[in-house]
């Protein structure tokens, strides 16, 4: 493995909080209003009223973005000359790829904390789960869904939404230092809690900057520098208006609520800030449509939208996701968090 | 209808993975080298190679079949149009103690093809083996599940094997198609490589898209002969009363199942009766001058065959092509 520098000290319940910068995150809490389960649309047939096709996002690189592979390798394996670096995962033409996986799991946590819906995704263990409202607890239930769950699958339920990996366009990288970071202490600070049930969602803020450590004091990694474009596909069936117009907030696309993805490594020192452009959105959304889809073989009218249609379109759907799903509350205090651009520096010290 | 042979229709296909793509053999093997989640495999061509199971190709393009069944027609019996049925909950209790023609004309349209506990399948896949496993790239990768609440490693990291490029060759066969049959495997195969539905593992993040290359379509009428340039369905003494002995077609010809039945077999069994389409593509004589077969080669010509037996196809949905 590489060397890892151990972080500094860090100042324990003892010292003042005063002496540390702000946390470089926030905990959103939960709606507080009952949960509307409901059985999710399922794939046993393309709705009539519902909306199936696939967007097409470019993804710019604000602050430099490492997904890890979970290995290191030695630096001329890459063309890199640092003897050890963790890289990312690079296609078969050695461009970058931000895996599907990490792209979704970034945005479903988006739309999970804006809508009012479960947590995906907790720590096992029962300690853990007693500290966890109880209607927060993951879906069991297929018949019984929270929002996210019935667009981005739970227990025995495939979502409806497919994401691809985002491939880099230029071959190149950048090789970062990153510092090492703290591991998250539940056990010590108590904002994570409130009357012993967690508190809320983490989501760490955008910075101007992410910190660099600089060769022989970080741990180097291969990453995808500032400007940097990724492109990819996401692939829908069977969703509502309403749900389609979350999924493109969550993606930052409602100009009142301009929010970023943070993705990958490094989110508390500034790092994994990305920015997405929906070039086109193809969609299939009336009986019509699908009859013709279904009864030629050479599709030759294309359903695509671009620049101007592609605008009014995306402005209904998010209309319609604020009537429908999104929780106002808690989507003002995300955008608060995840807007994007910020001046807010990372902490370069202790945080 | 399995008990005569009337046509067969084999498509030869290249399967491509665009990005990652994952069969899971569904067993961790006792290579403490290998990734938690591997790919399944076979021996083939005298060495151990991953492959993709026929059985796991059938399974995504009968679910893909039966949803476009379902978004055009309907998931009920209905006397106009075509349904699809839940096959896995279907106790087909409509099928009880009916003739083996009631069994196929009652079933769904997709039970008819991909087969049912009643009733044989006339759709086979074959596995899809690697052409050059040398040019398959296999890689290992990484997930892990991040705790909502402390943004913590909740799950893993736990590490899956993918294949991320390769050219799997297979072949569909069918057995006594009719042309909206064809079309709409031709359906399921063009959406298959749009990136409608995908293949394997984790196709909601990122993996099980695959691009799809027509090799070659090869149509045969085994029971036919091809005479000045006519396609003649030998009659037999012994069968004279179920086959139309006066039955001949154009040499260019595409024929289903119907055309060479009786109007009443044909309609005891519920095949449709006209059932051809003109096509660019001459028959020739099967080998050992007996049969006889059509051959369209490549990506252009095979999407051309689709593209006509579409046509059967949206005819059935009464949709004029």
């Amino acid at each position: 493995m590489t060397h890892t520098p151990r972080p500094g000290p860090r100042p324990t319940g003892n010292s003042s909080p005063d002496t540390l910068p702000p946390k470089p995150y926030e905990l959103i809490p939960f709606p507080d209003k009952p949960l509307s389960l409901e059985a999710p649309a399922g794939h046993q047939r393309y709705l009539r009223d519902r909306l199936h096709g696939t967007l097409q996002l470019s993804l710019k690189v604000e602050t430099a973005v490492h997904v890890s592979t979970g290995v290191a390798v030695m630096g001329s394996d890459i063309n890199s000359r640092i003897p050890l670096i963790k890289p990312m995962v690079q296609g078969n033409d050695r461009h970058l790829l931000i895996q599907g996986s990490s792209l979704k799991g970034c945005v479903r946590a988006v739309y999970e904390a804006i809508t009012n819906s479960t947590l995906a995704v907790i720590t096992p263990g029962r300690d853990n789960r007693d500290k966890i409202p109880p209607e927060r607890l993951p879906c069991r239930d297929k018949k019984k869904l929270c929002p996210a769950s019935r667009v981005f699958g739970a227990l025995d339920w495939q979502g409806l939404v497919e994401f691809n990996d985002a491939r880099c366009e230029g071959s190149g990288f950048t090789t970062g230092f990153m510092p090492s970071l703290y591991r998250p202490r539940p056990d010590q600070r108590r904002a994570y809690f409130i009357g012993g049930r967690v508190a809320g969602r983490k989501f760490y803020y955008h910075a101007a900057r992410a910190i660099d450590k600089g060769q022989n004091q970080g741990i180097a990694v291969q990453q995808a520098g500032k400007a940097y474009i990724f492109k990819t596909q996401l692939t829908f069936k069977n969703l509502t208006s309403a749900e389609l117009g979350t999924l493109l907030v969550a993606l930052g696309q409602d100009s009142k609520y301009p929010i970023a993805l943070k993705i990958g490594g490094g989110k508390p020192i500034g790092m994994g800030t990305v920015t997405v452009n929906v070039e086109a959105v193809t969609k299939v959304d009336s009986p019509q449509a699908l009859r013709d889809r279904y009864t030629r073989y050479a599709l030759t009218e294309s359903n695509q939208l671009t620049g101007e249609q592609l605008k009014q379109f995306t402005q209904q759907m998010i209309q319609a996701a604020h009537q429908d799903l999104i929780q106002e509350p808690q989507l003002k205090q995300l955008a608060e968090v995840l807007k994007f651009p910020t001046n807010r520096p990372a902490p370069s010290g202790v945080y | 209808m399995h008990k005569r042979f009337v046509n067969h229709c084999t498509i030869e296909l290249t399967i491509s993975p665009c990005g990652p793509i994952l069969i899971k053999s569904g067993k961790e093997g006792a290579d403490p080298t290998k990734p938690d989640m591997e790919f399944v495999e076979t021996y083939h061509r005298g060495g151990k190679s991953i492959y993709l199971p026929g059985s796991s190709l059938k399974g995504a393009i009968r679910a893909h079949a039966e949803r476009i069944v379902r978004t055009v027609g309907s998931d009920k019996p209905s006397s106009k149009g075509v349904w699809a049925n839940d096959p896995l909950n279907d106790k087909r209790e409509y099928l009880s103690g009916k003739s083996a023609p009631e069994i196929y004309k009652l079933s769904c349209f997709t039970d008819q093809m991909f087969g049912s506990t009643e009733i044989a399948s006339r759709v086979r896949i074959e596995d899809a083996y690697p052409v050059n496993r040398a040019q398959l790239k296999i890689e290992e990768r990484n997930g892990v599940a991040i705790d909502r609440v402390f943004g913590s490693v909740a799950v893993g990291p736990f590490n899956y094997q993918v294949c991320t490029a390769g050219d799997f060759k297979t072949k569909i066969h069918l057995k006594n198609f009719t042309l909206a049959q064809l079309g709409l495997i031709g359906l399921v195969l063009r959406d298959l490589n749009d990136g409608w539905f995908g293949l394997g593992f984790a196709k909601s993040r990122g993996m099980g898209t695959v691009t799809v290359q027509y090799d070659s379509a090869t149509v045969q009428y085994p029971g036919c002969v091809l005479e000045n340039e006519q396609i003649k369905a030998i009659a037999f003494q012994a069968v004279r009363s179920t086959i139309a002995s006066d039955q001949q077609w154009s040499h260019t010809m595409l024929l289903g199942a119907g055309e060479f039945l009786d109007a009443t077999e044909a309609g005891n069994y519920g095949f449709p009766k006209p059932d051809r389409q003109e096509t660019p593509v001459a028959a020739a004589a099967m080998p050992l001058g007996f049969g006889v077969q059509l051959v369209w080669t490549g990506q252009i010509q095979v999407a051309d065959l689709f593209e006509r037996s579409v046509k059967a196809w949206s005819q059935l949905l009464g949709v004029a092509a």
